[in-house]
């Protein structure tokens, strides 16, 4: 509230829409629209995942068990945290506590860096060890002939994943500029909310992952 | 519906604190299952493996509605948008699940034939194999050369690389007797050049791979 009153000017409902609620909820259902599209995405990869389990189990628990659980564990941390320190951001937004909106989406940027950083080692480990999908694979000490294509899933649905995590920093970032020309209020909040949402789903996703690679197998 | 004052909801922060500790502890609980080793239990009239499987992923769902019941605030949305999201997605989704699951699982119960004509190239080496280890399958049934029968066998064979015959799909996964059509696909390109002239040479001497290992 203190902060609140830092010259930022007031956002304006656009001409188009009746009321600051008739936008927000325009926007929100969008929102809604594409996640559940985003959703649609990764649940094919799961299926294909599920499908490849069901007819090769002994790949896929070989391929389980080269994943280190503790790299996985301490990324879901991350993300678990960062999704807290985005959810306060969306209440410090409703509040105008400019500051604290800027200081909890910086917090989860660091969280998410965390996120890549520890997924940067775990790929270059798998490049060095050639644990690689199809005919990049060059991995030694493996039985099963079906094993690589467990590492096929593992790049495509951890890349894809890792990709909306760069994507929601760079929206995180464009949530942070937001903050230095607008003032966030009650009755304006959007853009906070909205990545919070999509930091929500790369939440859920990996909430489905995690266990699906590292843990069981 | 929202209130017509302020757009959206306020969320309590009690509400998103409470939410990521239970994610947290969640999450802990489901690494703690994997950790255990249940073949040390002793118990085998029930497969406890398929058991905590089914308790991690159960964990995971549970994880997941509360992302989106509270972190996502689904739980505080207008009906209409949660019957969107629900139809959309999680129905769409199951009817996706259960019809590929319905139709990978039991294929070659009606026509054998599903199950043949396999020419699957597989880049993952034995461990004991040398330089240019690759297992090909031609996919009859009846040679069965288990990964047990295969350094000394390719030695036999004389083959420029040693190439071994395994039934792919058969050592992959001795349950099911339905090889894996999604994964059996040109991954044949990874065979190297200098496993080409090695592939017919494979092919031939299916003979002695057949003494090695009489068929089923």
């Amino acid at each position: 509230m203190a902060t609140a009153s830092t010259g930022l000017p007031e956002h304006h409902v656009a001409h188009h829409f009746d009321s600051a609620d008739q936008e927000f909820d325009s926007v929100k259902t969008g929102m809604w629209l594409f996640l559940a599209s985003e959703i649609m995405m990764f649940g094919a990869l799961f299926v294909g995942a599920l499908v490849f389990m069901t007819l090769h189990p002994a790949a896929f628990r070989e391929g389980a068990h080269h994943l280190d659980w503790r790299m996985g564990a301490i990324n879901t941390f991350f993300l678990l945290t960062s999704g807290l320190t985005m959810g306060l951001a969306v209440i410090a937004a409703q509040a105008g506590q400019q500051s604290k909106v800027r200081a909890n989406i910086i917090l989860s940027l660091v969280l998410a860096s965390g996120f890549l950083v520890v997924k940067t080692i775990e790929y270059s480990l798998k490049i060095h060890h050639g644990t690689l999908p199809g005919r990049l694979w060059h991995g030694e000490g493996f039985h099963d002939p079906f094993v690589h294509v467990f590492y096929g899933f593992y790049f495509v649905m951890t890349g894809l994943h890792g990709l909306h995590v760069l994507i929601g920093m760079g929206l995180m970032i464009f949530a942070l500029i937001r903050s230095t020309k607008v003032r966030f209020n009650r009755g304006y909040f959007t853009p906070v909310e909205m990545v919070a949402l999509y930091w929500a789903l790369v939440d859920l996703v990996w909430v489905f992952l995690f266990p699906l690679l590292y843990l069981i197998g | 519906m929202s209130n017509h004052e302020y757009p959206g909801h306020a969320i309590p922060k009690s509400t998103i604190v409470g939410s990521y500790f239970t994610l947290v502890f969640l999450t802990a609980i489901m690494v703690g299952l994997s950790r255990l080793n249940v073949e040390r239990l002793g118990i085998d009239w029930i497969d406890l493996h398929a058991i905590k499987t089914c308790l991690i992923m159960g964990i995971a769902l549970v994880m997941g509605i509360i992302v989106s019941m509270f972190l996502m605030g689904l739980r505080y949305e207008s009906k209409l948008l949660n019957l969107t999201i629900f139809l959309s997605n999680f129905v769409f989704l199951l009817i996706f699940v259960l019809f590929t699951w319905a139709d990978t699982s039991f294929r070659g119960e009606v026509d054998p034939s599903f199950n043949q004509k396999i020419n699957y190239t597989s880049p993952v080496k034995e461990e004991a194999a040398g330089e240019h280890g690759a297992a090909s399958h031609e996919g009859a049934p009846a040679q069965t050369a288990p990964a047990s029968a295969g350094p000394a066998q390719a030695v036999q064979e004389a083959a420029p690389a040693d190439v071994k015959t395994v039934p792919a799909a058969e050592a992959a996964a001795p349950a099911k007797k339905d090889a894996a059509p999604a994964a059996t696909k040109p991954s044949a390109p990874s065979a190297p050049a200098a496993a080409k002239p090695a592939a017919p040479a494979a092919a031939k001497p299916a003979a002695p791979a057949k003494e090695a290992a009489p068929a089923h």
